[in-house]
């Protein structure tokens, strides 16, 4: 039987008056890659900023229901606590333009005040790297600007980022549209590696992706879950019309 | 239709060539003041110019070093005042850009800009000069230091606006408190724009008058007491423009060659700066 | 091709080897139920077949998901499609087996008509043609699968020996007819199951040559 790692409970999140997200009932499994799959609009992405509590920094934005970690409740916790354990990469790459490559990969540690010897900085970022696969090619050149960097290295880059501070769920948003094929082959094989270390929710419009890596998938439209299941399932067999609607390319 | 396609042409190059002719035309002006000033004042400037204090008026010689450093400690006591406040400011509108009071501080802002300089001049002497009984550099201090301060709020607010917003997120979603996404992300994002900003508001306040007048007065004697009036370059200027020595009216403007030197070389290091951020 | 469609790939053809392993054992039980008339041991093959429609239908399914979620192309399309395919094929084959040994069942109690001379060797094709066919499926060696199809020529020509062999039995005392009749049709699965392995041999020239190659259906007996 699977762990549960994640608990989504009734959630519902809004922007001022208007619904973004419906009463919301998921379970994230773990070390499993559960992809969020949906029409642009659909609420996806609000989701998961309500993992991270990215979506209560917006003006007027509320959420109400509960998300549990663990067990624990993540509205109830610190919400710099929260965004330590649940990593986020963006849809578009984004390292700090003015540190170099080494500092970026410490980007979290640095941006806590959490204080590390030069041994564990060193041993941070050559295993972050490493698992992000970057290390063998820019550990020449660790002290230069990471904005010199390709679009598929940055991007590997912000994962080495996330995963420096080993969090236990990681969050992607897109993290590959905006990237050439070969990066995001590289991407592709890369989460499968890495959700054995770490649990992965990714959110894509790439349906292609989503069945290529995912173990599980969460069908959303409209701010609704639709449908959830395990991704061989869910592009074999779908259970609601709608599903069935957006996987052959009818909706969205 | 060979007709319309050649009129078409030709008035593409009038117009061009109209527009070139004005530029050139608006910084003549500009050239001619420098000339002027150069050529007047540019063969008063020496050594014995740049370090000696003025000597009374009937011996020859003297110089304007007094100016020299009561300018740079009258300017860089009202950069002290005005950078901290204006940057912190700055910050503040940049991050709160749709809450009523940014907006509020915003018009309080660009109020603040059109007030003439002599009027803030008036307003220092009424605050500090008056209750302190003298003159005193520190007035012309906080004087410049208010005209400064909208100059650095509006291109730290600027300059803040234009960080993208992935990067403030990337920065709160790794969990960094507020205080370090400002310290350790956005100032240093927008270091050299917001440094540029402070070098134009240096710039411009280096050549204020008006106010001077009002709150440091000026000073015969080298002076490095900020509660005691001090001299300034445009006073200086002014006070020997109106003189009716002669000689004096070589050192104005030999002064003003200084004075425009200066600037000019705060200016040039400021776009410097503002070339290189933007690579 | 991308490491995670290799390695779904790499599961597939395992199941399927392990599908094919089934079948040939089932190959071999039903020739021995019918040589030994052991009732006991048809049954044994009559109740596999249930494992391995399971292990089929798993199969088949599983194609599918992969197909779904990893939009495979070109070779690596064909090479899916060919499993999927494949699967059919020995699905029908075991099928074929417990239609041996239902045959078997009913002459068990009697003594041989006759001594089995060609039956054993049919038999003995299959198994070297199923070996064989799955062999190349795995090296993708072509000129293998090419080489097999032409034992299904030897396994045809059995077929009709052994056909006009059992006509003179049956001629010649009516008595032969009900084990004559058995052997004959146990011989026409023999032959059926030759033409399935030559589909998966067709199968794995167009996987990896792109070409397809249709051969002669059956002989004519007559």
């Amino acid at each position: 039987m699977e762990n549960i790692i994640l608990s989504i409970r009734n959630l519902n999140a809004y922007f001022g008056d208007s619904q973004v997200l419906k009463n919301i009932d998921l379970d994230i499994f773990k070390n499993k890659i559960t992809s969020i799959l949906g029409p642009s609009g659909c609420g996806k992405t609000t989701f998961i900023r309500c993992l991270n509590r990215l979506h209560e920094l917006v003006p007027k934005a509320r959420v109400e229901g509960e998300i549990l970690l663990n067990g624990e409740d993540i509205y109830k916790m610190d919400p710099m606590i929260v965004r330590q354990k649940i990593g986020m990469v963006f849809q578009k790459p984004n390292p700090f333009p003015t540190m170099s490559i080494y500092d970026n990969v410490l980007a979290g540690y640095i941006l806590t005040g959490i204080k590390l010897t030069k041994e564990e900085k060193d041993r941070i970022v050559e295993d972050s790297l490493k698992k992000s696969g970057l290390w063998d090619e820019v550990k020449d050149n660790l002290f230069k600007r990471g904005v010199f960097l390709s679009g598929g290295q940055q991007q590997r880059l912000c994962i080495a980022r996330a995963l420096a501070m080993n969090p236990e769920v990681l969050l992607l948003d897109e993290p590959t549209s905006a990237l050439d094929p070969i990066s995001t082959l590289k991407i592709e094989e890369l989460m499968i590696e890495l959700k054995k270390s770490v649990t992965i929710i990714l959110v894509t419009h790439n349906i292609g992706q989503a069945g290529r890596v995912s173990d599980y998938t969460a069908f959303f439209y409209l701010g609704e879950l639709v449908e959830f299941g395990t991704t061989t399932d869910i592009f074999t067999t779908p259970k609601n019309k709608k599903t069935e609607e957006y996987l052959i390319g009818k909706i969205g | 239709m060979e007709k319309e396609i050649r009129k078409r042409v030709l008035i593409d190059i009038v117009f061009k060539k109209i527009v070139t002719i004005f530029t050139y035309l608006s910084i003549i002006p500009l050239f001619l003041i420098i000339y002027f000033v150069m050529a007047r004042g540019l063969k008063y400037i020496n050594l014995r110019f740049l370090t000696q204090l003025p000597k009374p008026m009937g011996e020859v010689g003297g110089g304007i070093f007094n100016a020299i450093v009561g300018s740079f400690i009258i300017v860089g006591i009202a950069s002290l005042i005005a950078i901290p406040i204006g940057v912190i400011s700055g910050i503040f509108l940049s991050e709160f850009k749709d809450s009523k009071i940014s907006e509020f501080i915003k018009i309080l802002v660009d109020t603040l800009q059109g007030i003439p300089s002599i009027v803030i001049g008036i307003i220092a002497y009424l605050w500090i000069v008056k209750p302190l009984k003298h003159f005193s550099a520190l007035s012309g201090s906080i004087a410049l230091s208010i005209m400064m301060l909208p100059i650095i709020i509006k291109s730290t607010e600027e300059i803040l606006n234009m960080v993208p917003n992935e990067i403030k997120e990337g920065a709160i979603a790794l969990g960094a408190p507020y205080y370090r996404v400002v310290l350790k992300v956005l100032l240093p994002y927008g270091f050299v724009g917001i440094l540029t900003g402070i070098l134009l508001g240096i710039s411009r306040i280096l050549g204020e008058t008006a106010p001077l007048l009002f709150t440091a007065f000026g000073n015969q004697f080298l002076n490095f007491n900020i509660f005691k009036p001090m001299s300034t370059i445009p006073y200086v200027i002014f006070v020997y423009a109106t003189s009716p020595y002669k000689e004096w009216h070589n050192q104005a403007f030999a002064a003003s060659v200084v004075l425009i030197i200066i600037v000019l070389s705060i200016n040039l290091i400021g776009r410097f700066f503002e070339k290189r951020w933007k690579t | 091709m991308s490491e995670i469609l290799e390695n779904k790939i790499l599961n597939l053809k395992e199941k399927l080897v392990n599908l094919a392993l089934l079948v040939r054992d089932q190959i071999d039980k039903s020739f021995i139920a019918l040589k030994e008339r052991d009732k006991n041991l048809c049954k044994e093959v009559i109740e596999k077949d249930d494992l391995i429609d399971e292990t089929s239908m798993e199969l088949e399914k599983e194609v599918l998901q992969v197909i779904a979620t990893q939009d495979p192309k070109a070779e690596s399309l064909r090479i899916i499609s060919a499993i999927l395919f494949d699967n059919i094929d020995l699905e029908r084959m075991a099928d074929h087996c417990v239609d041996i040994a239902e045959i078997t069942m009913t002459i068990a109690d009697e003594p041989h008509l006759k001594p089995l001379i060609d039956l054993p060797r049919m038999k003995d094709i299959c198994i070297k043609m199923l070996d064989a066919s799955i062999k190349s499926f795995l090296e993708k060696d072509t000129e293998l699968s090419k080489i097999t199809i032409e034992d299904d020529d030897i396994i045809d020509d059995l077929n009709s020996q052994i056909f006009r062999e059992l006509l003179t039995y049956m001629l010649e005392d009516p008595r032969n007819i009900k084990r004559a009749n058995a052997l004959l049709q146990i011989s026409q699965h023999y032959e059926r199951i030759g033409d399935h392995i030559t589909n998966l041999c067709e199968r794995t020239i167009y996987a990896f040559e792109g070409k397809l190659i249709k051969t002669n259906p059956h002989k004519p007996r007559y």
